[in-house]
């Protein structure tokens, strides 16, 4: 059964509210205590005060029945009388019945014997008035022996209840010096008591929040696979403890079906690849049945031992020229090369094209040489100047150039090809840079290393982008393209 | 079986450890909410016992008598009031000494003012009281007398020793104090119940003390005056031809004065002395070996028969004549108790 959700707010409140209840209620107890023993230390002594208060107004009585007995004066009956009045009201106030304490019984004996002191004062004032000498000094006798029985008794209740007050005072006073030792030890006994129930009851409210602390804890280190166990749904804590464990839950679903999805697609590229695989091996399968690289270079080594032969120095240079040329493509298609290596093999492509074409191409470079051994990806200048050649030259009517230069500028080596060509126009340069040429572009591409290939492998290589630049100044102006390799 | 995993045997191990703190919290609380309350409890009696007698009594008695002086009338008040207390009765002494100056008589008038409901009487001497007993009984006040009777008036009771149990008690006293077996004792008397109290001691002494041969030497001292009786005391245990063995004195007042001629003709331990009565140079005496032995009326039982002579006369409107309260022995064994009192 849950029960009704509490505040947060409201348990810690109700836990303070609950020890600083208990130590008021212990103070107020303490006060309480201490106020009783404070009152019996006053009111030690009021019986002593009360009997030395009645001597004084019995002396006055007396006093003034004496002068009246003397004198007969009626003046001094006032004052007699007034006092007596007084008298008789404290008197009243000493009367009691049925089982009585010690003190009352006393007081009853005083108010016994004020009785009988007033009724023969009384008497005696009554005989004086009336004349009669014998009688009124008898009566008076009386009442001085009342008077004086009276204020004996008095005086020794007064000395008895001295000595028993200041026991009782002394009794009051080590209480008193106890109670303050052991008042002090219970405040002591009382903090420590409301420290640890504090602590109980704080440690019993934050325990679902250490449990959650924990367990997220766990979860933030990946794992998944715990759970709060113990949820008190009374308040904030219980309600983010169990939105916590649908959140764990929740996540395990969505991991679940993510890692689902991922297997899926895994399986389908993988497949994908599989096939790919297939058919480049299919394709490699078959251009190795087409044209198999030992089998051309031994049919052109031959051919140039034959033309040695047959002394034709010319035919054996060139067929020569043409072995190396391919021998370098298929070595070092995918690798690494030297300025010096890449302008050997651009020679060798000027020199079988102007034999396939009767030396029109005008070919001059200009070499630092002190950059020639400058490593860059290989097969990176002949693509460009066989690009010169079948695009920018090929329908031009005029003397056909191609210069090639290599300088430093900056902190960069710089590879410029210049033709004397048709150019290129603009939006044809924006494709080229942006590696935007069409299937159509490609195909042309086909059987040699394209310029998009090129600018592709040295931006790759470099891990940069202006790695290339194309000037075209506008139609039959020529094209320079300068490649910028980082030192 | 499933194993545990490794979680929840660590989650076990913390909700254990979480539960041995709690329970250890618990009894820690426990423990200091005891020992608040006890506090608590024991201030609380240690200031009730400060506050009011709130004991309720049914009857007011008062006791007459020279209390500040007697140290025998102040036991017998004490154990009165003790006594009283325990039957919803407040015993309250009316002291007749020379601090209050007033007479036994005008002690009586002034109960009988107070309109107590009864009145004790101790070991009064004067020979006037008829009278204020009689304006007691006027009153429908009782009056009880202890120690000395008042034969003449309207008193209810007299109680007071049994005169031949005293004499048993001197006989025990002797039997138990005796330091050999051949003995010469004399025997001081002066009142006129000497029959009894003779017969008390010679019964005692040949019942209980037949192992020893004992002689008997009686001297009347009635009357004599206290010089004379210094000197007689002084003769005698220098007599050769009597050689005293034991001095018995059979009243208070022939102790203190055996006792003081012995000091004065320093003739302490040349015999040894049983006396009478409970005052603090006797005490003193047996406590230093000077007398041997002191033989005393019950003050406990006394008190008691007080208190019941009265509460029995008031509830049935009747009670005895005479009452007798037995002896006690007072020697260097039990000595300690009386000398605390």
């Amino acid at each position: 059964m849950s029960r009704k959700p509490v505040k947060l707010q409201n348990q810690i409140i109700c836990i303070f509210l609950l020890t600083f209840a208990s130590i008021l209620l212990v103070n107020l107890y303490i006060f309480s205590g201490m106020r009783e023993l404070i009152d019996n230390m006053d009111s030690a002594y009021d019986g002593n005060r009360k009997l030395t208060d009645m001597r004084g107004l019995l002396d006055s009585i007396q006093l003034e029945l004496d002068d009246y007995i003397n004198t007969k004066d009626e003046s001094g009956l006032n004052k007699f009388y007034k006092d007596m009045a007084e008298y008789k009201i404290i008197v009243e106030s000493l009367k009691h019945e049925g089982e009585l304490t010690e003190q009352e019984m006393r007081e009853k004996a005083i108010v016994n014997l004020s009785t009988r002191y007033v009724r023969s004062t009384n008497t005696a004032i009554l005989s004086k008035r009336s004349g009669d000498i014998v009688r009124y000094q008898e009566d008076y006798a009386v009442s001085v022996r009342d008077y004086e029985h009276l204020i004996s008794y008095m005086a020794d209740l007064n000395t008895k209840s001295f000595g028993e007050n200041s026991g009782k005072y002394e009794r009051i006073y080590e209480v008193m010096h106890q109670a303050n030792i052991i008042y002090s030890v219970i405040l002591a006994l009382m903090g420590i008591f409301d420290i640890l129930l504090l602590n109980l009851l704080l440690r019993r409210l934050m325990r679902p929040l250490q449990e959650l602390a924990r367990v997220a804890n766990e979860v933030g280190e990946g794992n998944l696979d715990v759970a709060i166990s113990e949820i008190h749904d009374y308040n904030e804590i219980g309600i983010v403890s169990s939105a916590f464990n649908n959140m764990i839950t929740s996540l395990k679903e969505y991991i679940r079906q993510f890692k689902a999805s991922v297997e899926s697609e895994s399986r389908l590229r993988e497949k994908s690849i599989r096939m790919e695989a297939s058919a480049k091996e299919a394709q490699l399968k078959y251009l190795q049945a087409q044209i198999n690289p030992h089998f051309l270079f031994n049919t052109l080594n031959a051919g140039a031992q034959l033309a040695m032969l047959e002394e034709a120095d010319r035919t054996y240079s060139y067929i020569l020229r043409v072995a190396d040329f391919f021998r370098y493509r298929i070595k070092n298609s995918e690798g690494i090369s030297t300025i010096s290596e890449e302008l050997k093999i651009v020679d060798d492509y000027i020199y079988i094209i102007n034999v396939r074409f009767a030396g029109e191409i005008h070919y001059n470079a200009d070499v630092d040489e002190k950059l020639l051994q400058t490593a860059v990806p290989s097969m990176i200048l002949q693509p460009i100047v066989e690009n010169c050649i079948k695009h920018g030259l090929r329908d031009v009517e005029w003397e056909k150039k191609i210069d090639l230069s290599v300088y430093s500028e900056g902190d960069s080596t710089v590879i410029s090809v210049r033709d004397n060509g048709v150019g290129i126009p603009d939006d044809v340069i924006e494709r080229i840079l942006n590696n935007k040429l069409n299937e159509d572009d490609n195909e042309k591409m086909q059987g040699g290393v394209g310029l998009d290939n090129v600018i592709t492998r040295l931006r790759v290589f470099y891990d940069r982008e202006n790695v290339i630049e194309i000037t075209s100044v506008e139609k039959d102006m020529g094209t320079e393209i300068a490649l910028y390799i980082p030192r | 079986m499933p194993q545990r995993s490794d979680q929840e045997k660590v989650h076990g191990r913390i909700s254990k450890k979480t539960d041995f703190h709690t329970i250890r919290s618990l009894v820690i609380i426990f423990i200091l909410f005891i020992m608040i309350v006890s506090a608590f409890v024991f201030l609380r009696m240690q200031v009730a016992n400060v506050s009011t007698d709130e004991q309720k009594y049914r009857y007011h008695y008062v006791f007459v008598g020279d209390t500040g002086d007697s140290r025998m009338l102040e036991i017998i008040n004490d154990a009165a009031g003790e006594y009283g207390r325990k039957s919803g009765v407040y015993v309250e002494a009316l002291d007749t000494g020379d601090e209050s100056d007033s007479s036994y008589a005008d002690r009586i008038d002034m109960a009988v003012a107070m309109g107590v409901n009864g009145i004790i009487v101790g070991a009064q001497e004067e020979k006037d009281i008829a009278d204020a007993v009689e304006r007691a009984s006027v009153a429908e006040i009782p009056v009880v007398t202890v120690l000395s009777d008042c034969p003449d008036s309207l008193r209810k009771t007299f109680i007071e020793p049994d005169v031949y149990d005293v004499g048993r008690t001197y006989a025990r006293s002797i039997i138990a104090v005796a330091g050999a077996r051949k003995l010469n004792i004399a025997v001081l008397v002066e009142s006129d119940d000497n029959d009894r109290f003779m017969a008390g001691l010679s019964d005692t002494l040949q019942n209980e003390g037949n192992h020893l041969d004992i002689n008997i030497i009686t001297e009347d001292i009635t009357d004599m005056p206290n010089f004379r009786l210094m000197d007689l005391v002084a003769e005698m245990l220098t007599d050769e031809e009597m050689d005293i063995d034991m001095l018995l004195c059979p009243t208070e007042y022939t102790t203190q004065i055996v006792y003081q001629s012995v000091m004065d003709h320093d003739l302490a331990g040349s015999s040894q002395i049983v006396g009478y009565g409970i005052n603090e140079s006797l005490l003193r005496a047996v406590s230093n070996g000077e007398i041997s032995a002191l033989v005393y009326i019950d003050a406990d039982q006394t008190g008691m028969e007080c208190v019941d002579a009265l509460n029995g006369y008031i509830d049935s409107g009747v009670t005895r004549d005479h009452i007798t309260v037995e002896s006690i022995m007072i020697t260097s064994g039990n000595i300690g108790r009386y000398l605390d009192e």
